[in-house]
């Protein structure tokens, strides 16, 4: 099985269905996959979900009112963390890692730091720390890459996730043909009303008192490319010195979507730190 | 392809493996072969005051599981004849002779702390001989050391039955764990051991190392000038050399990865050996 063909299943959780995929290696620490804004199933790279299936049992999943989900996204990530968490206790697991993209990287540090027994190991990417006020700008940066997409016929993540260069737009292609490799059973799209929420959540994480990542004490590895124009890769540098036993990988030519354009390197990476 | 020494056993570690010596420039200099004969050849650049026994043995035979790689000792270091230059820019010039004396054309270099301005020295001098660069725990032109403040720190404190604990490893217990791990492995080698280094050559290395760091360049130009695909490595907490230095190094290069590793000080890749390793090998690996 892989990410192409994994079914996609649902389970209850507190009322309304969330769905979700599952596949690979059973047995050990399983790793629930935390998403991006605006993101459903078939948004994660595929090639990072096989390469972390090798080794380790994967779960991703759309959170609540997020594509297939049922539901009403909540406006705040502190709510998300709380939604992911019963998600995460719904399937019956006491033990998990999470690798959490973007705003999936502040859902973790959420979740480290409210349920610090629920998790193991956390991989954190292309994100930043509570009161980073320059995550807040992430809707501004959405709708004007949204604007040049239209205005030369390519993908928004061709501005968000990739460097400009001819290398990063070749790695961009190469990763949204990836995407649509999965032709059956793809997942509903975000909503509208989802989408303002995540961004209302965003902003809010921006904005409020910091985190207290001292507290921190899980192994943490933080991931991004060296020129994050949604989640500034300083943010990274500061979340890996703040966290008390974090190590850092950052990307060269590379943006938001650093871990997908490094994807061979990463998964390697991730492998190596969850073992 | 090179003809490499055929004195160099195979099988041989950084505990077994012979030393070696090749001279030319004046200089006699001693070495340690270990690897395959294939491969682009990994020559490592020590850190201030060590010598060829300062390698940490379990990064040094990892990765001479499926490549070539060289240990030296530069130029009035260790075994080796002459006199340590006070310039980084000499010191280069110097693996530069022993590098063509053993006739590679193309090298990679592992470059840790003083080793890593001479490193980048070398890439940005002599770009057709470095293919990829590996920098831990160092510094730029212009950077931030503390190297005198925490020597003598390190050595003032009398208890550490050696001045690397101190030095390289932060106080936490892992990290001291590490520490002393890392020691047992250093000296595992009982014959043949490569000679200490006294105040002749670390009085001009100290001072190549501070004027490194205080000669001033903003625009990174010599950083600029470096093409090759650098791997930039340091530990949370190095105070020697702080962390800043590499987040620094990495932005002016184009071409560069970072990576820092929890909990460590100066000795971050002996501490954390294993994935240290890992992510020498995925980068050295890689076709970019």
């Amino acid at each position: 099985m892989t990410f192409q063909n994994a079914p996609t299943k649902t389970i209850d959780v507190n009322g309304p269905p969330f769905v979700y995929r599952e596949f690979g290696e059973k047995g050990g620490v399983p790793v629930v996959l935390l998403h991006h804004l605006t993101a459903v199933l078939d948004d994660w790279d595929p090639r990072v979900v096989d390469g972390l299936a090798a080794n380790h049992h994967v779960i991703a999943f759309d959170n609540r009112g997020v594509g297939g989900s049922g539901g009403s996204t909540p406006a705040s990530v502190e709510e998300m963390a709380q939604d992911a968490v019963s998600f995460i206790r719904a399937l019956g697991l006491n033990k998990v890692d999470l690798l959490g993209f973007s705003l999936g990287g502040f859902i973790a540090q959420v979740i480290a730091q409210e349920q610090p027994d629920l998790v193991r190991k956390v991989i954190i990417a292309g994100s930043g720390p509570a009161g980073g006020d320059g995550l807040s700008n992430m809707g501004a940066v959405l709708q004007d890459a949204v604007a040049k997409a239209g205005a030369s016929r390519k993908h928004p993540k061709h501005f968000l996730f990739f460097s400009q260069t001819s290398d990063g737009q070749a790695a961009a292609n190469a990763f949204l043909a990836r995407l649509n490799e999965r032709t059956e059973n793809r997942d509903a799209p975000v909503s509208n009303e989802t989408i303002h929420a995540q961004l209302t959540a965003i902003h809010g994480w921006g904005q409020r008192e910091a985190l207290g990542l001292g507290a921190i004490q899980h192994p943490v590895l933080v991931a991004n490319g060296d020129n994050d124009v949604m989640a500034p890769t300083i943010y990274s540098f500061e979340l890996a010195r703040g966290l008390p036993n974090a190590q850092l990988s950052i990307f060269p030519d590379a943006s938001h979507g650093g871990i997908f354009q490094y994807h061979d390197v990463f998964v390697q990476q991730a492998l190596d730190f969850l073992r | 392809m090179t003809e490499l020494s055929a004195k160099a056993r195979k099988g041989a570690t950084l505990e077994t493996a012979p030393t070696l010596y090749v001279e030319g420039g004046g200089i006699r200099f001693a070495y340690r072969q270990l690897g395959p004969s294939t491969g682009t050849p990994l020559v490592l650049l020590q850190h201030f005051s060590g010598n060829i026994d300062a390698w940490d043995p379990a990064i040094v035979n990892a990765l001479a599981a499926d490549r070539p790689v060289i240990a030296f000792d530069n130029a009035g270091v260790g075994r080796s004849t002459g006199q340590t230059p006070d310039s980084i820019a000499a010191m280069a010039r110097d693996a530069v002779t022993f590098i063509n004396l053993l006739g590679f054309s193309k090298v990679d270099l592992l470059g840790f702390s003083l080793g890593g301005c001479v490193a980048q020295q070398i890439a940005a001098e002599h770009g057709s001989l470095v293919r990829k660069l590996i920098l831990v725990g160092t510094a730029p032109q212009g950077g931030e050391e503390h190297l005198l403040a925490v020597l003598q720190e390190a050595f003032s404190n009398k208890e550490a039955p050696d001045v690397r604990l101190p030095l390289f490893f932060t106080q936490s217990t892992a990290s001291q764990t590490a520490g002393k791990a890392f020691l047992d492995r250093a000296y595992a080698r009982k014959e043949d051991r490569d000679t200490e280094s006294g105040s002749a050559v670390t009085d001009p290395q100290a001072k190549a190392l501070i004027t490194w760091c205080a000669t001033p360049d903003p625009e990174r130009a010599m950083l600029r000038a470096i093409k090759q695909p650098a791997l930039v490595v340091c530990g949370s907490n190095d105070t020697m050399l702080p962390a800043e230095n590499a987040y620094t190094m990495f932005k002016a290069m184009s071409n560069a990865h970072l990576v820092l590793y929890p909990d460590s000080g100066h000795g971050a890749l002996f501490q954390h050996h294993e994935a240290f390793v890992s992510h020498v090998r995925t980068f050295l690996d890689r076709s970019r």
